[in-house]
């Protein structure tokens, strides 16, 4: 887009002062006008530059300023100064490419590729016609791609005279335009699409030879592969290339889709000019490819379209064969190349650029009489120069996005058997947990009940847990059997027990990381009580869902799955955090057992979302849809979120969303250190007394707080009272 | 003065494989022309150079670049025929020398011989040192490219259906008529136009290289024993590339040993910039990070050839001089079979063998092979 914005900027300076000397009657018009109110639009025009003659105003402007405001003061004067500047460098930098958009756009038009694909604007009929070759401004202004971009002639002229153009030229009047070289209009009205589809190849190994030590442009290589391919060469596109931070750009899909991102380019404009045209049956699926100008640079490869006839592209592709044989071409032409390189050591002399352009230095300062396309022809054969037709090289993006999707899958398969361990792990730990009461809830109404489960607890768990050794034998579990039981150094609290051994199971798995090391668990009253803590395991990361879904929609469907699951739970999904278009949503349950359940069923039976409230058993999904190139439906994966990401999701929401979900899970929580007192939290660490001991401080004082959604009884003094009694007992 | 600073490096950084050969102790003296007084001599070798590698190599990014240790940029552009051919000095070298080997590349420059070792010949592990960052760098870069460019692997299309049952391949059957992996199969514009292809885990490209059984001679146990295979890594996983003045800093990999180093064109420069000293440190260093039977090829540059390199700075060119004329700082010359005899007498090779010469005028060197003994550490 910005294609070279300060030479053009200052170019487009020129011009416009150009304009005010010579004849042109709407640009004074423009700059007369401009001078009446540079001083009020100067600080509007700078948050909204107008589109059309606002960068010469305010040029003009800031001239005619420094003459006439005398009764400023001077610092003033500069700081006006300051802002005029920075305003129209802004400006001009946007019209620059603004400009530079509308000349391509109109060379498109008028190259043979365009006068050829685009027959139905009738613009080759017209210069067929004009007995000159010239053709009006207006009628260039009707084409569908430029009225997107420009509105009037003046425009046209403009982005006309901003850049030479090597393919159209103005009349001397300002509103004719015609092509450079007249165009072979035979040939390009018997054109199809299908025969330009032919006339597109690939090119890669382009060599550095025309201007040494600086990369080519799309207007140096055409020249340049014309002569070495010996094939007048009508368009090259540079594409951009693969920006990490936005990879998305760069997917495999429908090229149409890519056109709608960018709905001021110029391919855009063509898209929806073509979409009038009747023939729409005909409409190419290369149209993604034609990138915006100035889109990349040059890295040894390109696109180009050439003209000629087909044979003249069959020996392009023989000549710079693609695959090529072991070695009976390098032979023959080892002879040509013999005697130049290599007589200073190593090319020393060239060391301080880079290597390419050194080499091609050389070579142009040596062989400068010489033949220019011998020279051409021997440095493309050493830098291993070769062409690909066009359709064979989408038949290999194809195939290298399956590759890459293959390389993928097998990573996703070994994180799925990782998972699939730690949902093991889960299980046994769900299992257990079950067989304490169900409403653990009342612990925190009932201090004495806890007390005595807690103890019933530490009794039975010994005895159940060699009951599971001895069934089922798992390694995991023989591992923590083998452990010292916690509950045998301290069972005053039953969910102490579990607490300890959650970090050991964490630590067990690769995927989900395991707690910082200032995230504190808390059991009991203190998941229910701790400000800032969240309720573990309770949000499922739910992926491949169907692209239209809404958020109603997708609720009623979990809500309806959940109720199949787990009967009476249809109200468990809390929340769903999902934006549209996208594939991927958050699910909050109000208890962790309900997430687990649902990732259990969504990883043990694989299912496809292919309607809006439909999930299909992914068995029974079509496999010419499933394994489709462009959409590919994939089965919906989950994954309970943990550590860091887990911690993430809930610091974004408000604490009292967090309270609600700490009441309704009454499990186990969890709270990232924040304030000076937490993270000594985090240090206490498995020391449970000391643990204990900074909760009380933290927890003690919010009590009232905490209450508050109840009546103010005397609940509150009494539980402070309840807790003092604890931690007395502890010290 | 030097010795005992230079044996603590090595017991603090790695094991030694071999007890230090006995090293004429007439290269550890102080130069007596050298103007300099003691306590700056004991900086002089083994402090000062590594020092001025990091500058080097933090430099490197700098607008002007001067390629005072023969790091070129672009040197492959230069060097090589075409870029799609092999390399030729690789091509003297017969290849089952690399089968499952461990290889070191010292300055390996922008890593394209290292990334052929590593993609082309079965190498078990191939590690590319060099002192420019930014060559590393781009020798990285260069390695990301070649993987994503080479024709799919037939061994990730069968793990994939091997270990994937309930996820859906999507395989796209590709009809594989040649045996030999194409490197350049996909055009250069994908990696780099829809980012380059993530490498598979590790143990899929693994491949388990048998060994023969060994005959033991001892008192105790006799007869034939068994070694466990060799383990080797496919392309992306078995290359590393590591920013290290080598001669004096050591690597990670220098700990397990190699099977063979390769010296290309890098003699000179360490010649230049460490005198004879220097290039002996760099010969021993060689000869104790191989493996017993290990071969060392060596690319040296021709004498003649210094003059020329030395016009990067001024201390390149006072250097030359000491190296040039007659004095206890007379330089080996290739050409007349110093280095040979340093090495087969002074440093402990067994033999060499002569592999050719390869290029044309300016790049036409000699390549040659030192063997180390075979036998065990001790």
């Amino acid at each position: 887009m910005n294609f070279k914005p300060r030479a053009v900027a200052n170019k487009q300076n020129q011009q416009s002062k150009n304009n005010t000397a010579s004849t042109s009657p709407s640009s004074s018009i423009s700059l007369a006008s401009s001078l009446t109110d540079t001083q009020t639009t100067t600080a509007t025009t700078n948050a909204h530059p107008q589109p059309t003659a606002s960068t010469s105003k305010l040029q003009l402007g800031a001239e005619s300023d420094s003459e006439s405001n005398k009764q400023l003061s001077d610092a003033q004067k500069v700081k006006k100064e300051k802002q005029l500047a920075a305003a129209t460098a802004k400006a001009e930098a946007q019209e620059a490419s603004r400009l530079q958009e509308i000349l391509s756009t109109v060379e498109t038009s008028l190259s043979d590729y365009g006068l050829s694909m685009f027959k139905s604007s009738g613009l080759l009929e017209k210069l067929k016609q004009s007995h000159d070759g010239y053709i009006h401004l207006q009628q260039i202004l009707n084409l569908p791609p430029v009225a997107a971009l420009a509105k009037t002639q003046f425009d046209l002229q403009k982005a006309l005279r901003s850049h030479p153009s090597s393919l159209v030229e103005l009349s001397e009047s300002g509103f004719q335009l015609r092509r450079t070289t007249p165009p072979d209009y035979d040939l390009l009205a018997s054109l199809t699409p299908e025969d330009w589809d032919a006339r597109y190849l690939y090119l890669e190994n382009i060599p550095q030879v025309e201007v040494p030590g600086k990369p080519h442009t799309s207007s140096t290589l055409v020249p340049f592969l014309s002569t070495l391919l010996n094939t007048p060469v009508t368009r090259v596109i540079l594409p951009p290339l693969f920006d990490p931070l936005n990879p998305s750009l760069h997917e495999d899909r429908d090229e149409a889709e890519a056109d709608s991102q960018d709905p001021t380019g110029q391919s855009f404009a063509f898209a929806q000019s073509q979409l009038k045209d009747k023939d729409k049956g005909k409409r190419k699926p290369y149209r993604g490819l034609k990138l915006p100008t100035g889109g990349g640079s040059f890295k040894g490869f390109a696109f180009v379209v050439v003209l000629g006839d087909r044979r003249a592209v069959d020996r392009i592709l023989d000549k710079w064969v693609w695959e090529r044989e072991e070695e009976d071409e390098m032979e023959e032409e080892e002879s040509v190349e013999d005697d130049d390189e290599g007589d200073d050591d190593e090319g020393e002399g060239s060391g301080d650029d880079d290597g390419e352009g050194g080499q091609g230095v050389k070579k142009v300062g040596k062989k400068s009489k010489k033949e220019d396309k011998f020279d051409h022809v021997k440095a493309a054969r050493r830098s291993g120069f070769r062409a690909l037709a066009y359709s064979k090289f989408l038949d290999l993006k194809r195939e290298y996005f399956s590759y890459r999707r293959q390389i993928e899958s097998i990573h996703e398969s070994r994180a799925q058997q990782t998972k699939n361990y730690s949902i093991n792990k889960r299980d046994n730990y769900h299992s257990r947990r079950s067989v304490s009461p169900p409403a653990q809830a009342s612990q925190s109404q009932n201090g004495t009940a806890s007390k005595r489960w807690s103890q019933a607890d530490g009794q039975e768990e010994e005895p159940l847990r060699a009951k599971i050794v001895e069934k089922w034998g798992h390694e995991g579990f023989q591992r923590q059997s083998a452990r010292p039981t916690p509950s045998a150094r301290h069972n005053n609290n039953s969910n102490n027990t579990n607490n300890n051994k959650r970090p050991y199971q964490h630590t067990r798995l690769q995927e989900s990381k395991p707690p910082s090391p200032h995230a504190v668990e808390l059991t009991g009253d203190d998941a229910v009580n701790f400000p800032g803590a969240f309720p573990t395991g309770c949000v499922l990361w739910i992926r491949n869902l169907w692209l239209k879904s809404t958020r109603s929609s997708l609720r009623n469907m979990f809500e309806g799955l959940l109720e199949e699951l787990e009967e009476g739970y249809r109200k468990g999904v809390e929340f769903i955090d999902y934006e549209k278009g996208l594939d991927t949503c958050h699910l909050r349950f109000s208890s962790s057992h309900l997430a687990s359940r649902l990732n259990d069923h969504l990883n043990s039976t694989p299912l496809a979302h292919t309607a809006p409230a439909i999930l299909t058993p992914f068995a029974e999904v079509d496999p010419s849809l499933a394994n489709s190139a462009s959409d590919p439906i994939h089965p919906l994966t989950s994954q309970v979120l943990a550590g860091s990401r887990e911690r993430l999701y809930w610091e974004n929401l408000p604490e009292a969303t967090r309270r609600e979900a700490r009441k309704f899970a009454a499990g186990p929580a969890t709270v990232a250190e924040v304030g000076k007192k937490r993270r000594k939290l985090g240090h206490a660490g498995d020391n449970p007394e000391l643990k204990k001991k900074l909760i009380e401080e933290v927890v003690v004082k919010p009590t009232a707080v905490v209450a508050e959604g109840e009546p103010p009884s005397s609940d509150g003094p009494e539980q402070t009272e309840r807790k003092r009694k604890r931690a007395s007992k502890f010290s | 003065m030097e010795r005992p600073q230079k044996k603590q490096r090595f017991d603090f950084d790695s094991p030694t494989l071999e007890p230090s050969p006995p090293k004429p102790k007439t290269y550890y003296q102080p130069r007596e022309t050298a103007p300099s007084s003691s306590n700056a001599r004991s900086t002089s070798l083994s402090t000062s150079a590594p020092l001025e590698s990091r500058r080097d190599a933090s430099s490197g990014r700098s607008t002007s670049h001067v390629p005072d240790r023969g790091n070129y940029r672009g040197y492959y552009t230069k060097r090589k025929e075409s870029q799609m051919d092999p390399d030729v000095r690789l091509a003297k070298i017969p290849k089952d020398w690399f089968k499952g080997a461990r290889v070191l590349d010292v300055g390996c420059n922008s890593g394209v011989v290292t990334v052929e070792i590593a993609q082309t010949l079965e190498a078990a592990r191939v590690t590319g040192v060099d002192i420019d960052g930014t060559l590393i760098g781009q020798a990285r870069r260069y390695a990301d490219l070649a993987w994503s460019r080479q024709t799919p692997s037939q061994a990730i299309k069968e793990a994939l259906d091997e270990s994937i049952k309930d996820i859906p391949p999507h395989i796209i059957k590709v009809p594989s008529k040649k045996k030999k992996p194409d490197l350049f199969h996909f055009p250069m514009a994908m990696p780099q136009m829809f980012g380059s292809l993530p490498a598979p885990p590790r143990d899929v490209l693994t491949t388990y290289l048998e060994n023969e059984e060994v005959e033991t001679v001892g008192t105790i146990q006799r007869g034939k024993r068994r070694v466990m295979p060799t383990e080797i890594l496919a392309f992306p996983d078995n290359l590393r590339f590591h920013v290290a003045n080598w001669p004096q800093e050591s690597i990670h990999t220098d700990r397990k040993g190699y099977n063979m180093i390769l010296a290309f064109s890098v003699s000179k420069w360490i010649h230049l910039h460490g005198l004879n000293a220097g290039l002996f440190q760099f010969f021993s260093k060689c000869f104790s990070s191989l493996l017993p039977g290990g071969r060392l090829i060596l690319e040296a540059q021709p004498f003649s050839s210094y003059g020329k390199s030395a016009r990067f700075s001024g201390e390149l060119k006072a250097n030359w001089d000491k190296l040039r004329e007659d004095g206890p700082d007379k330089g080996w010359k290739n050409e007349d079979g110093d280095f040979e005899r340093v090495l087969l007498e002074e440093i402990g090779f067994e033999r060499k063998e002569s592999l050719g010469s390869t290029g044309k005028k300016g790049f036409q060197r000699p390549i040659d092979v030192y063997y180390k003994r075979q036998g065990s550490y001790l």
